[in-house]
């Protein structure tokens, strides 16, 4: 039963897939055929709207099948699921957290846990120094309002993405490099930390709380005041008018 | 027996998702709109509800914070944003992350597609790293761009725009599924063909990875997260006595470090999971829920279940009153200018057999409305014999700012030939006067000073609204949606013919 219920999990993940390209390729192929060159007249405007009520039932009439296939799939998955005993949930302790345990459990590091920790330094010396450009590239880019200045915003959004996202993506990878290389570095520590003598257990260390309640009653009181100040000078009635009147292009209409 | 009904104990719904259906419902009360296809317009809708909720789904009764944040930063030019920040600080201070995890119908949509049953992705390092994504998109998407654009005299709520899979999804999609609505499928293209994607992928992932819009994308969740050593109600962790076993961590879906930091969304799963019952459900020092109430005294577990009944007896019958104001008794919104006797939209004099109306082919309905900068009026019979545009417009709409540069191109290309007008809608927030100063328009503009004139033409709460007129008073194009200059100078050659 159990591996009925794996096999048909894998299933679900490949219709669920699938499911969801045939919708994204059926949204675009309904865009594509209204931007066809015989939808558009001389001056580049479309003959008939890019979307109406028929085509996209047409579009999504060619779906039925799938959806009663997905939905016949789920059910059956839902049921086998339900003669199944919960499967045990694995948990794995993040290596940081397991460091920080193991560090208050020994009397004093080794030399290689000494080692990894100069190494980790390192790595976060490196992972800013390579960051800098990438931050440096983007505050450029969004530092120049000469960028921001159209009021295309099809344009500006299109060259947004091409010059601040490869950045980002660049980041985030370096980012991701970062963090497995302080992983496995934390992970030999913690292996290295194991032969080491273990340390009585030791009082927790009291931490000085924060004075929530006064903070608390210094927020509350600003946050009132806010409000008032808000309903006084008109900002009330402009979250109103926003909220009952319908922006086409907000919600992606057009 | 008693193993069949341990395994549909599974499959009943716990406390927090009760809560979650009860705050979904709660936020669209407006059961009409789904039947009628319209929004909710009464003066309620001025408060922002906590969680992500899409202000322009047919069912919803209030404001969503971050739509309101947008546009109120938006138009930070003309005031300050006090109301919405005020408001945002309120419910951080008050909740934090527990709105995410338990008054978000966001949330809610995220934790019921992950059910489905296939093999998930499990938190690690890349989603840690990637949860950092929501505080650059609130930077750059919820602060930087609309306030930027507020410099131009240009409203852009962007992330609404560009990425908001709540407002396609309620708002979009709900407005579209209805046939009162059918019209509006002409006015979508590449906007609507984008974000539907982009809500597909992100629901998408949501079956595959825990709450993956709330943990990398979601700039409420971001901003909630800045108040979670402060939110009075959430999951605390009784330091005394905690033994750092890390349980609570390793066995959390979200991405977080410890208990109750800003990822945390207080689900108060690790509450059961805590061998040493150190984590429990508190609002300010009142014990809401612990694991040790379930195995305290019989009558400390009543007292408890008591409490509960009556905190559910009481937020259902706000449901109710809820329920019977927004469907039954409420009024809609008027305009300021109601009451005032208004010039407004007249019948034009029956002169012909064709009818007068709001549909392509009728007659237009004849208007006079007064002008902004000028000591006159406009009256749309005074423009017989030529194309007529009617603009209907807001300087609070992004696509009506965006779109009059081309109905003033039109102006200036066809002199007197065609005569453009672009009304204000009766809705006013800002110095319109101070606006158009600001730019060297061509064209008129008029306000619709009680809203008749474009509830004469058919609209009443999207903007932009365009309509055509040709030579003899005939409408022959009338839609809500952006234009292009191309589109203006097909639809002039249209009316001309």
């Amino acid at each position: 039963m159990a591996k009925l219920l794996r096999y048909l999990r894998i299933c679900m993940t490949v219709a669920t897939l699938l499911l969801v390209l045939a919708l994204c390729l059926q949204c675009a192929a309904i865009y594509m055929e209204g931007n066809s060159p015989e939808n558009l007249s001389d001056s580049g405007v479309h003959l008939s709207p890019v979307f109406s009520v028929e085509t996209v039932s047409a579009h999504l009439k060619a779906l039925r099948l799938p959806f009663l296939a997905y939905a016949a799939l789920l059910l059956i998955t839902l049921c086998v699921q339900a003669f199944c005993p919960p499967a045990k949930e694995k948990t794995k302790l993040p290596a940081k957290y397991r460091l920080h345990l193991l560090k208050a459990r020994v009397t004093g590091l080794t030399e290689d846990a000494q080692r990894e920790e100069k190494l980790r330094k390192r790595i976060g010396w490196l992972a800013c120094i390579a960051l800098l450009p990438c931050a440096a590239m983007t505050l450029v880019y969004l530092g120049n309002g000469e960028h921001f200045v159209s009021w295309d915003l099809e344009q500006v959004m299109g060259s947004l993405i091409r010059h601040v996202f490869p950045y980002l993506a660049l980041t985030l990878l370096i980012l991701v490099a970062a963090s497995v290389c302080l992983d496995r570095s934390m992970e030999r520590e913690a292996a290295a930390l194991k032969s080491a003598p273990k340390a009585a257990s030791q009082p927790k260390k009291e931490q000085k709380p924060l004075p929530l309640t006064a903070l608390r009653i210094a927020l509350y009181a600003i946050a009132a005041v806010l409000i008032v100040l808000g309903v006084l000078n008109g900002g009330l009635y402009d979250v109103l008018v926003k909220a009952i009147n319908i922006c086409t292009e907000c919600i992606g209409l057009g | 027996m008693a193993k069949l009904k341990n395994r549909l104990k599974r499959y009943l719904p716990t406390q927090r998702r009760l809560i979650q259906l009860y705050a979904a419902l709660l936020y669209n009360a407006h059961l009409k709109g789904f039947i009628t296809g319209n929004i909710y317009t009464g003066k309620i809708k001025a408060l922002c509800v906590p969680g992500f909720n899409c202000y322009s789904c047919p069912g919803a009764i209030g404001a969503c914070p971050l739509g309101a944040l947008q546009n109120a930063l938006a138009a930070s030019g003309n005031r300050a944003p006090t109301y919405v920040l005020g408001i945002l600080l309120l419910f951080g201070l008050t909740l934090g992350r527990t709105i995410c995890g338990f008054l978000c119908p966001v949330g809610l949509m995220q934790d019921l597609l992950h059910k489905l049953p296939t093999p998930k992705l499990s938190k690690s390092r890349v989603t840690r790293v990637l949860s950092f994504t929501k505080y650059a998109l609130l930077a750059l998407f919820v602060v930087i761009l609309p306030l930027w654009y507020s410099l131009q005299s240009l409203p852009l709520p962007a992330f609404c725009k560009y990425i908001c899979p709540a407002g396609t999804l309620e708002g979009a999609v709900g407005l579209l599924s209805h046939p009162a609505n059918a019209d509006k499928f002409s006015m979508l293209g590449i906007l609507f063909t984008r974000k539907f994607i982009i809500l597909l992928l992100i629901l998408a992932a949501c079956v595959f990875i825990y709450r993956a819009f709330c943990r990398f994308l979601c700039p409420l969740g971001a901003i909630y997260g800045l108040f979670a050593r402060v939110a009075v109600i959430g999951v605390k962790v009784d330091v005394s006595r905690c033994t750092d076993c890390g349980r609570c961590v390793s066995r959390c879906p979200m991405d977080i470090n410890r208990v109750g930091d800003h990822e945390c969304i207080h689900c108060g799963k690790c509450m059961n999971d805590c061998p040493e019952q150190a984590i429990f459900f508190q609002a300010g020092r009142i014990t809401l829920h612990s694991p040790e109430i379930a195995a305290s005294a019989p009558n400390v577990r009543r007292k408890y279940r008591t409490r509960r009944i009556i905190a559910w007896a009481a937020a259902l019958l706000v449901l109710l009153v809820a329920f019977w104001y927004v469907n039954l008794y409420a009024p809609g919104t008027q305009s300021p200018a109601d009451g005032i006797a208004s010039p407004s939209a007249t019948e034009a004099p029956a002169d012909d057999s064709i009818p007068t109306g709001k549909e392509i082919g009728m007659r237009a309905p004849d208007f006079t409305v007064p002008l902004y900068g000028r000591d006159a009026s406009f009256s749309l019979s005074s423009s017989r014999g030529k194309i007529t545009i009617v603009n209907f417009w807001a300087t609070w709409c992004t696509p009506c700012c965006n779109e009059l540069p081309f109905f003033d191109a039109v102006a200036r290309q066809y002199g007197d030939s065609v005569c453009v007008i672009a009304i204000h809608s009766s809705l006013v927030t800002d110095n319109v006067e101070g606006y158009l100063a600001r730019f060297d328009y061509l064209m008129p503009f008029a306000l619709d000073e009680s809203g008749t004139v474009i509830q004469s033409f058919g609209g009443s709460t999207m903007l932009p609204q365009t309509v055509v007129i040709d030579e003899n008073g005939i409408i022959t194009y009338n839609a809500v949606g952006s234009v292009t200059l191309e589109k203006l100078e097909s639809l002039i050659a249209q009316a001309a013919q």
